[in-house]
């Protein structure tokens, strides 16, 4: 079993030879002659390759190569096909409208590539670091129990209080956090602040309670760092998951504005 | 609105004896003859009848001289009794291959295959209710049998003990969930009653002359059989391998049924303190009486760290103990003690050869090479950190031979793989992505398919089964009753009770009380999928693997990649 450095490592050195190769060719044709045709048809096959991509995992039930090999040749065939775009484009930004939607097309499919592969290796081992990982589908289900538990506590510590505090506390404040997944964006830049104050505001009520309100004060306290942890994992795993929803767009996109670009190249490109 | 339903009648035990041809004529005649006719019926319940068992759990096998009924190494869940005849059992020989090739299990074609895609059900564990009417079909009851071509020639070559008429077969792998230890011929025409484990199970338990018998025969071949297959004593001559199978000792560890103590023990005291409820096999520093090898099982060898043990490795079957100690004095003069301790995990048979005769036969036969080589395998430890093994054990996941891990580090949650599982099994995924964890290693709860198969051991009617082909735990849907038997016995929580639905969705009731029929369902390693199991293939981010728990080095290898 190759380790993944030695699959990295091997993997990319294939891409770049391959890279090269197609360089070399391109560079050895007189300039006159050189009318990216050739770069062009190997960037064409080359994004054929990678959709396939996408039906292999369509059709699991088939050995065709595992997915994870097919997802390493996606990984090198993309950043191949980065290197011949590059070449075909010779290193310019192009004028026509149509080629610069085309051109932005690419890159953001490129960028979205990459910005998933970068996602999902560095956000992965993150899901865990706050407890157990939970089933996505479940998250929202958990949330609703934690909601419903912490209004039960509030609940019980209005009857047994004497004293809106704890309850008033809740409604403004809770209520709103336990409502949906928050504050997005700070679990995924790693952010504590939203919590932290949310939870320095409920302990700072703990002296104006008596024993009962401060039990159900930790009980409470409870509940909202374990859905804070739920939306931590809910932020992360949306992100794992959500590029794709560009990603794939883009992907079937860029195919129909391929197709016109070779009828328009080969209609009004002198060929 | 009123839910849809579809109404058949309850499955229960014995709805389907194990042969049809079981009539009241035959089971008096089968009773009549020896060794059943020494059982005393009174022993029995009313409701477990010893006729009873023999009209539902046994059938009548013909074979023809030069028949391989039973093959070493195939996964067997009967045992047999010679009611005329003479059978042999080949000592020397792995007739493994002999004869036709084993009965391939049936697969689905590429194009089948791939019309699960639009094919499979919309509605959730939908079957077709028809095929409930028709029970004739059994697994392993149709089996095609090989045969021997020139027996004469085989019984020329070979050793081979005769079983005669009255004599019985197959015990130890029916009793000890374990494969074939040898392959069985009938040397003439015979006739043969098979009783499937289930009521092998039952005639054990309730009649103690008839434990104690097929108990001393277990005892007897087994430690026969495996000192023969063990390269420690491949350099012996007859002589002195009877010598040692005459001091071999047999022992035997744990309970036959550990799972419900082990679920206790881990309910009771959590995982970190379940060493404490293993039987201990030998202490650390214990004198050195024997090497002790493990027959089936395992056991966990473990050494002192402070107040507690640290466990080092998993000994497994065929595995030696305590060769360290012994060949050390042999060798060098060191003290005759076991470097590490040893205790059973779940239920293990060892077998203890005297020290005096190791030292006697078996370091000399092996030469410098094969006694240092033989050293450097009993002291190896794979390079994973002391925890995880801890974790591995302590859970009995080392149970499994097809383990599903999952490195969390890697594993994205795009659920590939539950998708790819629901489209090998009309929609329905067989596993959850959910499980123990320590680390980054999560344990799924999918079924290992393991060594050690628990869950068959309370099935009233055999439906869930190892395959004598490739050792697979199946469960055949149309035996199943839904008692729910197996769920509770898998440690694991991997065995699952649903209630079935017909194509409309509609679900499926019990005509006379109304209730859901239920079934149960596992993983069954995409048995019938072309290309092997469907998680592990779909998996683009290499972060799950279907381990086999046996393969040390394997599981080494993976966790450090």
């Amino acid at each position: 079993m190759r380790s993944f450095a030695q699959r990295r490592y091997s993997n990319a050195l294939i891409a770049t030879v391959a890279a090269g190769a197609v360089i070399a060719i391109e560079m050895s044709r007189p300039p006159l002659v050189r009318q990216h045709s050739f770069t062009g048809w190997v960037l064409m096959a080359s994004l054929v390759f990678l959709v396939v991509y996408n039906a292999r995992k369509k059709i699991a039930v088939l050995p065709l190569l595992s997915a994870a090999t097919w997802l390493q040749m996606h990984l090198y065939v993309g950043l191949f096909a980065v290197a011949v775009f590059v070449l075909h484009t010779g290193w310019q930004y192009p004028d026509g409208v149509f080629n610069q939607v085309l051109w932005w097309t690419f890159v953001a499919l490129a960028v979205s590539g990459i910005f998933g592969i970068w996602a999902q290796r560095l956000i992965a081992p993150q899901v865990r670091n706050r407890g157990e990982a939970i089933l996505y589908n479940r998250i929202s289900a958990l949330r609703m129990k934690l909601a419903a538990e912490a209004e039960q506590l509030a609940g019980h510590s209005v009857a047994e209080l004497g004293s809106p505090l704890l309850v008033d506390f809740y409604c403004d404040r809770i209520v709103p956090f336990m409502a949906g997944a928050r504050n997005f964006w700070s679990h995924l830049l790693g952010a504590r602040d939203p919590i932290d104050r949310l939870l320095r505001d409920l302990r700072a009520l703990e002296r104006y309670l008596n024993p009962r309100g401060r039990d159900a004060l930790r009980e409470l306290e409870e509940r909202v760092v374990a859905k804070d942890n739920l939306d931590h994992q809910y932020a992360l795993v949306s992100v794992m998951r959500g590029w794709l929803f560009i990603h794939i767009p883009l992907a079937y996109g860029i195919f129909v504005l391929i197709a016109l670009h070779v009828v328009l190249v080969y209609a009004f490109g002198g060929f | 609105m009123a839910t849809a339903v579809h109404t058949m009648h309850r499955p229960h035990r014995w709805d389907t004896p194990f042969s049809p041809e079981m009539t009241r004529g035959r089971v008096a005649r089968v009773l009549s003859k020896a060794p059943l006719n020494a059982i005393d019926a009174s022993l029995f319940p009313p409701q477990l009848a010893l006729s009873d068992i023999i009209r539902n759990d046994t059938r009548i096998v013909r074979c023809r001289r030069g028949d391989i009924i039973v093959r070493e190494g195939d996964y067997g869940n009967s045992t047999f009794f010679v009611l005329s005849g003479s059978v042999g059992v080949v000592l020397n020989q792995n007739l493994a291959e002999l004869g036709p090739v084993r009965r391939p299990a049936s697969r689905l074609k590429i194009l089948s295959s791939l019309a699960q895609l639009w094919r499979n059900d919309r509605v959730a564990e939908a079957r077709e209710v028809s095929r409930y009417g028709d029970l004739s079909l059994r697994y392993e009851a149709d089996a095609v049998r090989p045969f021997v071509k020139d027996l004469d020639a085989l019984i020329a070559e070979s050793e081979i003990a005769a079983i005669a008429e009255g004599d019985m077969f197959g015990e130890i792998a029916a009793l000890s969930r374990t494969p074939r230890t040898a392959t069985c011929i009938a040397l003439t025409d015979c006739q043969l009653l098979e009783l499937r484990w289930q009521g092998l199970r039952d005639l054990r338990r309730y009649e103690p002359n008839f434990r104690q018998q097929i108990d001393g025969l277990y005892r007897t071949r087994s430690l026969a059989t495996h000192l023969r297959e063990s390269p420690l004593f491949a350099n012996l001559d007859a002589a002195a391998l009877g010598h040692i199978i005459a001091e071999t000792h047999f022992e035997t560890y744990g309970e036959f049924e550990w799972f419900s103590a082990f679920r206790r023990q881990m309910e009771a005291a959590g995982e970190s303190q379940v060493i404490q409820g293993e039987p201990t096999i030998v202490e650390q520093h214990d004198y050195a009486d024997g090497l002790l090898l493990v027959r089936s099982g395992f056991a966990r060898v473990s050494e002192e760290l402070a107040f507690g043990q640290r466990t080092v490795r998993i000994a497994m079957k065929n595995d030696a103990f305590g060769f360290a100690a012994i060949y050390g004095h042999w060798r060098n003069g060191t003290p005759l003690t076991y470097h590490h301790r040893l205790t059973a995990i779940g239920y293990v048979d060892i077998l203890r050869v005297p020290t005096a005769l190791v030292e006697r036969y078996v370091l000399p036969s092996l030469g410098e090479e094969g006694g240092r080589d033989l050293l450097q395998r009993s002291d190896f430890e794979h390079n994973v950190d002391p925890d995880v093994i801890n974790f591995l054990v302590d859970r009995r996941i080392v149970n499994g031979t097809a383990t599903m891990m999952i490195n969390t580090t890697r594993c994205v949650g795009c659920d590939d793989c539950v998708r790819a599982c629901a489209a090998a099994h009309n929609n329905n995924p067989r596993f959850v992505r959910h499980g123990p964890e320590h680390g980054n290693l999560m344990i799924a709860n999918a079924c290992m398919q393991c060594q050690d198969p628990v869950c068959l051991i309370g099935c009233p009617t055999g439906a869930i089964h190892r395959r004598a082909e490739e050792g697979r735990v199946i469960i055949d849907d149309l035996t199943c009753i839904g008692c729910g038997t197996c769920a509770e016995s898998c440690p694991y929580d991997n065995i699952r009770l649903v209630e079935i639905r017909d194509h409309n969705g509609a679900f499926i009731v019990d005509d006379a009380t109304n209730t859901p029929i239920v079934k149960a369902t596992k993983c069954d390693l995409c048995a019938d999928q072309i290309g092997g199991p469907a998680c592990q293939r779909a998996c683009p981010h290499d972060a799950l693997v279907r381990m086999d728990m046996r393969d040390q080095a394997a599981f080494a290898q993976w966790m450090n990649r």
